[in-house]
C-alpha cells in the first residue's frame, strides 16, 4: 500500500506547482496590463497634482462640459434600458413560448444584431433620420404631408433610439436564455391550480424571470454608457456629448488639464460600469433561480389563437425596420454615387467597394486589425482553456483570481481600459508599449477575454469528468489528459469561442481610436474616419463587408455547436 | 363527481402516433395507475387528462362534463384537477405556505380561510413546521410533499400524479407510497398515477393499465396482471419470468431447447412459449402432486444469496432456467449437482406463424 501511495502523492504535489505557476502567470499578466493602470487612473484622479486632492471630481460638476456629459450619458443609458427591456422582455417570450410563425428565423436575426458593431447602426440611422435628407424622414414627410422632417437623428432622442435598437439584442439573449432554462412544469403547476395563461406570466414567470431581467437591464445600461461608436457618429454633430466622446476628445487635445478631466470622467464611467458588475454578479446573480427540471423540458409553447398572424406581423415589421432597413441603407449607401439623390441605375458604384480592396491605406488598416484580432484571440482562447479547465476540473486555491480579474476586465469600458493602458503604458513605468500593436492587442484580450472563457467553460461543464480520469489513470498527466481528451472534445467551442474574441477585436472602435498610432490604425478606425471625414460610401462599403462577415461567422458558429450556440 | 371516461382517444406528435385509440373508464374514487417502460406514452396520456395536450382525437369525460372532444376543449386550470410533476415544480420564489397557498389565492377564498386550509393540507403532508421555509432550504422528500400539499388543498375530486417517486431514494419511496395511498383514501379522490416501477403499481393501485408503444396491453388488478398476464410483454414487464420455447401438442407440450416435456391441458396447438414465473418453480419437490405443472430435470448452474431469498440458475439443455428458492437452500445445494425442477403454474402464449 505504502508503495503505490507514495508515489501518487508525490506526483500529486507535482502538478500542483504547474497549476500554479500557470495561475500565476495569467494573473501576473492581468495585474500588469489590467489591475495596475487601472488602479493608476483611480490615482491619478485623486492626485491629479501630485497631493491628494477632490480638485478634479469637483470638476466634474463645476465644469458644465464634464457635467452636461455625465447627465447625458446617465439620461440616454437609462432610457435605453428602460426601452431595452421593453422590447426584449416580449419579444423573447413571442420568440421562445408561442407558435409565432418563423421564430428560429427571428431569433436568429435578433441574435445576429449583437454580433454587428453598434457604429453600423449609427451610420445607417444618420442616413434614415438625417433632419434635412433623411430617407425616411422625407418618406414619412412625403406620406403625411408635413412640412418638417418628423424625426431629428441628432439629439438626445435620436440617440436613445440608435443606442436602444443595438443594445436590446443583449437583454433579448439574456431573457431568452433564463426562459428557456426555467423548467416548463412551473408553469403548468400554476394552470393546474386554476390560473390562467396570462395570469400564470404574471406571477410565475415574470416574478422567476425577475433576476434575469434585472441583469438584463443593468447589462443594457452600461453597455449603452460605454459606447463609443453610436454617440460618435450621431452625437457630436447635434452637439450631444456623453462620457466616452468627451473622454476621447479630452485625450485628442492631450493638455494637462484635458488629461486629468479625462481622467475623472473615465473614473466615474468605472465606478458605475463596478457597481452595475457588482450588482448583477453577487446581488442579482445569488437570486437567480437555478431550476433543476425533469427529463422533459420541451417549454410550454402558447397557443396565440387568433393573435397569431397579428403578432407574427408586429414582429415582421419590427424586424424589418430595426434590423433589416438599417443594414439595407448601409449596403445601398455603399453603391450610391450622389447620396443626395435615390438609389437608380445612374447612381450605382462599385468604385467604393473597389476602394477597400485596393486602397494601401485601408488595406494596411484592415491587416494590422486581422493580426491583432487574430493573436488576441488565439491568446486570449489558450487562457480560456486553461482557466475553464481550472475552475471546472479542479479546486486548486487561487483559481477564483484571475476568473475575477477576467471579469472585472471585461465589464470595464472600453474607454477606460484604453485610457488606462495609455496613461501607464507609455514608459512612466518601465513598459513603453504605446503606438505598437501590443498594445492594441492587450486591450482586446482585457475587454474580450470574457467571452471566450464563458464558451469554454460551459462546454468543459458538460464533460464528464470522468473522462479525465480514465485518462489519468491510464498514466497520463493533467496536461497531456487535458490535451488528448478534453480539448478535442470541446474544440468547436475553441473554435466558437475564438470568434467571439476575433470578432469585436476586428472591428473594434472605440479603444483602437485612442491607441492607434500611425502604423496601427485599424479597421474600425479607418471605418470611422471615412464615415466622418472623408467619404460616407467607402465607410458603408466597409461596414457592409463586416456585416457579412458577422453573416458568416454566425452561420458558422451555428453549425460548429449545432445550433445550441450561436452569438 | 370524478370519473373519468377516456373514449377512443389518440395522438400525434407531427407524424408520429404516440398513443393508439385509448379506451377506459376509470371509476370515482378508483386509483388506477399507467404503468409501462419509458417513453410508452404515459405522460402525454396523462397530460391530456390535465389539458396540457390535446387529443388528436377522441373525447375525454372528467364525470359528466366533456373537457376534451373535436368541439370543445377545457383548459387546465377550468378542470379542477389536482396535480403533481416529475420534477416537484415547486415555486422557487414562493415559500412553502405561498407555494400551497396558491391554488386558493387564485379562487379568491379570503385570507383566513386560506390560512386555515393550508396549515391543515401542510399538517398531512407533515411539513407543519416549515411552512416559512423556501424550497432551495428543503430536501428533495419534503420539495415533493409541497407539490402534493400544493395539488390536494383546493381538495380536488381527481389527482394527477407523474412519476411522483422517481427522485427519490428507495426508502424514501415506500414510505411516501403508502403515504400518497393514505391520503387517497382520507381525502375520498379519484387518482390516475404515471410510473414505470411496477412494484410502485403493484403496491398502490386498484387497477393497472400497462401500456407499450402508446397502446393499452392490460387493464386489470394487480393480481390478475401478475397472475394472467394477457401477453408476453406484460409477462415480461411486471414481475419475473423464464420463457421457455415449445411445440403444443395434445395433452402436452414439447420444450424444444430443453428437450422434455411438461403437461398441457390448454387449447393452443403449434408454437407457443411457455413462461414459468421463478416462485413458481420449486427445487427437488418432496410430493410431485403439488406440482401440476410437471417436472424438469436440470444441472444447478449458480447460486446468488440475496438474503431473503436465494436465486438460482438452473441449465436444461440449451436453456437456462431462473429459479427463486428460500433462502436457507443455499447450504443445502451445491453448484454442478442435478436437480428436478417441480412447476407448479405455467403461462402459455400462442406464437403466431408468420
Ligand atoms: N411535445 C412533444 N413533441 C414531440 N414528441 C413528444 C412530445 N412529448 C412526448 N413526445 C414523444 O412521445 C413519446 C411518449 O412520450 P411520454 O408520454 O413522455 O412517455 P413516458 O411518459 O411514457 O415516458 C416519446 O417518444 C416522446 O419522445
Ligand atoms: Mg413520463
Amino acid at each position: 500500500m505504502q508503495d503505490v501511495a507514495l508515489p501518487l502523492l508525490k506526483k500529486e504535489r507535482f502538478n500542483f506547482d504547474i497549476k500554479w505557476l500557470v495561475i500565476g502567470g495569467i494573473v501576473a499578466f492581468l495585474l500588469v496590463f489590467q489591475v495596475f493602470p487601472l488602479l493608476y487612473l483611480v490615482f491619478r484622479a485623486f492626485f491629479s497634482t501630485g497631493t491628494f486632492s477632490l480638485g478634479a471630481l469637483k470638476r466634474m460638476y463645476s465644469y458644465p462640459l464634464n457635467w452636461d456629459a455625465f447627465t447625458n450619458t446617465i439620461i440616454t443609458a437609462s432610457l435605453s434600458m428602460l426601452f431595452g427591456i421593453m422590447i426584449a422582455f416580449p419579444l423573447a417570450w413571442l420568440v421562445g413560448r408561442t407558435n409565432l410563425y418563423g421564430k428560429k428565423f427571428f431569433r436568429t436575426l435578433f441574435v445576429m444584431t449583437y454580433m454587428v458593431p453598434p457604429y453600423v447602426g449609427a451610420m445607417a440611422w444618420l442616413r434614415l433620420l438625417n433632419p434635412t435628407v433623411g430617407n425616411l424622414n422625407v418618406f414619412i414627410q412625403n406620406i403625411f404631408g408635413l412640412d418638417k422632417a418628423p424625426f431629428n437623428i441628432y439629439s438626445i432622442g435620436g440617440l436613445v433610439w440608435v443606442l436602444t435598437t443595438f443594445y436590446y439584442p443583449y437583454a433579448f439573449i439574456t431573457i431568452s436564455r433564463a426562459m428557456e432554462k426555467m423548467d416548463p412544469s412551473l408553469e403548468e403547476a400554476s394552470r393546474i391550480s386554476g390560473s390562467s395563461p396570462f395570469k400564470t406570466l404574471r406571477t410565475i414567470t415574470m416574478p422567476m424571470m425577475a433576476p434575469s431581467i434585472v441583469a438584463a437591464a443593468l447589462l443594457v445600461f452600461v453597455s449603452a454608457a460605454s459606447c463609443y461608436g453610436i454617440p460618435s457618429i450621431i452625437g457630436a454633430p447635434g452637439r450631444v456629448h456623453t462620457v466616452t466622446t468627451r473622454i476621447i476628445d479630452y485625450v485628442y487635445i492631450g493638455s494637462q488639464d484635458g488629461l486629468t478631466d479625462a481622467t475623472t470622467l473615465a473614473f466615474f464611467l468605472m465606478i458605475i460600469a463596478n457597481i452595475v458588475l457588482y450588482v448583477s454578479t453577487f446581488v442579482v446573480g445569488r437570486k437567480q433561480y437555478i431550476t433543476v427540471s425533469g427529463k422533459s423540458t420541451r417549454p410550454n409553447i402558447v397557443d396565440l389563437g387568433r393573435w397569431r398572424l397579428f403578432f407574427t406581423v408586429l414582429i415582421t415589421l419590427f424586424a424589418f425596420i430595426i434590423v433589416i432597413l438599417p443594414f439595407l441603407t448601409v449596403a445601398t449607401t455603399s453603391i450610391t454615387i450622389n447620396m443626395g439623390k435615390g438609389l437608380s441605375m445612374d447612381n450605382i458604384t462599385f468604385l467604393h467597394w473597389e476602394r477597400i480592396f485596393t486602397r494601401k491605406s485601408i488595406i494596411q488598416s484592415g491587416m494590422n486589425s486581422f493580426i491583432s484580432a487574430s493573436i488576441a484571440a488565439t491568446a486570449g482562447m489558450v487562457i480560456s482553456c486553461v482557466m475553464a479547465y481550472l475552475l471546472i476540473r479542479t479546486n486548486v486555491k487561487g483559481r477564483r483570481i484571475p476568473d475575477f480579474l477576467i471579469t472585472v476586465g471585461s465589464g470595464t469600458p472600453s474607454v477606460v481600459i484604453a485610457l488606462s493602458l495609455i496613461m501607464a503604458m507609455s514608459g512612466k513605468f518601465g513598459i513603453n508599449i504605446y503606438n505598437t500593436l501590443s498594445i492594441m492587442i492587450i486591450a482586446y484580450m482585457i475587454k474580450y477575454l470574457l467571452m471566450g472563457m464563458r464558451t469554454v467553460v460551459s462546454a468543459m461543464s458538460q464533460i464528464s469528468p470522468s473522462l479525465e480520469e480514465a485518462s489519468q489513470i491510464s498514466g497520463a498527466k493533467w496536461l497531456r489528459g487535458f490535451k488528448d481528451i478534453t480539448i478535442p472534445l470541446i474544440i468547436p467551442s475553441v473554435v466558437a469561442g475564438w470568434f467571439l474574441i476575433f470578432m469585436p477585436s476586428f472591428y473594434e472602435l472605440t479603444m483602437s481610436t485612442l491607441l492607434y498610432s500611425n502604423n496601427t490604425k485599424t479597421l474600425g478606425y479607418e471605418l470611422y474616419t471615412y464615415q466622418t471625414f472623408h467619404s460616407q460610401q467607402t465607410a458603408s462599403a466597409l461596414a457592409t463587408a463586416i456585416l457579412i462577415l458577422v453573416i458568416v461567422v454566425n452561420w458558422l458558429l451555428n453549425k460548429l455547436t449545432a445550433g445550441k450556440f450561436s452569438v | 363527481m370524478s370519473s373519468i371516461t377516456i373514449n377512443k382517444v389518440t395522438k400525434y406528435f407531427d407524424k408520429v402516433e404516440v398513443i393508439k385509440e385509448f379506451s377506459e373508464l376509470i371509476a370515482e374514487k378508483e386509483f388506477v395507475t399507467l404503468l409501462g417502460p419509458s417513453g410508452c406514452g404515459k405522460t402525454t396520456m396523462l397530460r391530456m387528462i390535465a389539458g396540457f395536450e390535446k387529443p388528436t382525437s377522441g373525447e375525454i369525460h372528467i364525470g359528466n362534463t366533456v373537457v376534451s372532444s373535436a368541439k370543445k376543449f377545457v383548459p387546465p386550470e377550468q378542470r379542477g384537477i389536482g396535480m403533481v410533476f416529475q420534477s416537484y415544480a415547486v415555486w422557487p420564489h414562493m415559500t412553502v405556505f405561498e407555494n400551497v397557498a396558491y391554488p386558493l389565492k387564485i379562487a379568491k377564498l379570503s385570507k383566513s380561510e386560506i390560512k386555515a386550509k393550508v396549515e391543515r393540507v401542510l399538517e398531512t403532508v407533515h411539513l407543519g413546521p416549515y411552512s416559512h421555509r423556501i424550497p432551495s432550504q428543503l430536501s428533495g422528500g419534503q420539495q415533493q410533499r409541497v407539490a402534493l400539499g400544493r395539488a390536494l388543498v383546493s381538495e380536488p375530486n381527481l389527482l394527477l400524479l407523474d412519476e411522483p417517486l422517481s427522485n427519490l431514494d428507495a426508502k424514501l419511496r415506500e414510505s411516501m407510497r403508502f403515504e400518497i395511498k393514505e391520503i387517497q383514501k382520507k381525502f375520498g379522490i379519484t387518482v390516475v398515477y404515471v410510473t414505470h416501477d411496477q412494484t410502485e403499481a403493484m403496491a398502490m393501485s386498484d387497477r393497472i393499465i400497462v401500456l407499450n408503444h402508446g397502446l393499452i396491453q392490460q387493464i386489470a388488478p394487480p393480481t390478475e396482471i401478475y397472475c394472467r398476464p394477457s401477453n408476453k410483454f406484460v409477462a415480461d414487464f411486471v414481475g419475473k419470468v423464464n420463457f421457455l420455447k415449445g411445440e403444443a401438442k395434445i395433452g402436452k407440450i414439447e420444450l424444444s431447447n430443453i428437450g422434455q416435456s411438461i403437461p398441457y391441458q390448454g387449447t393452443y396447438t403449434g408454437k407457443v412459449t411457455v413462461a414459468i414465473r421463478p416462485e413458481n418453480i420449486v427445487l427437488s419437490p418432496s410430493d410431485p402432486n403439488s406440482c401440476p405443472g410437471g417436472i424438469l430435470e436440470g444441472k444447478l448452474l449458480a447460486m446468488f444469496y440475496l438474503g431473503d431469498i436465494n436465486d438460482c440458475r438452473i441449465a436444461i439443455n440449451n436453456d437456462i432456467i431462473r429459479v427463486i428458492a428460500e433462502s436457507n437452500t443455499f447450504n443445502t445445494l451445491k453448484e454442478g449437482q442435478n436437480l428436478s425442477l417441480g412447476i407448479k403454474n405455467i403461462l402459455v402464449y400462442e406464437e403466431k406463424s408468420e
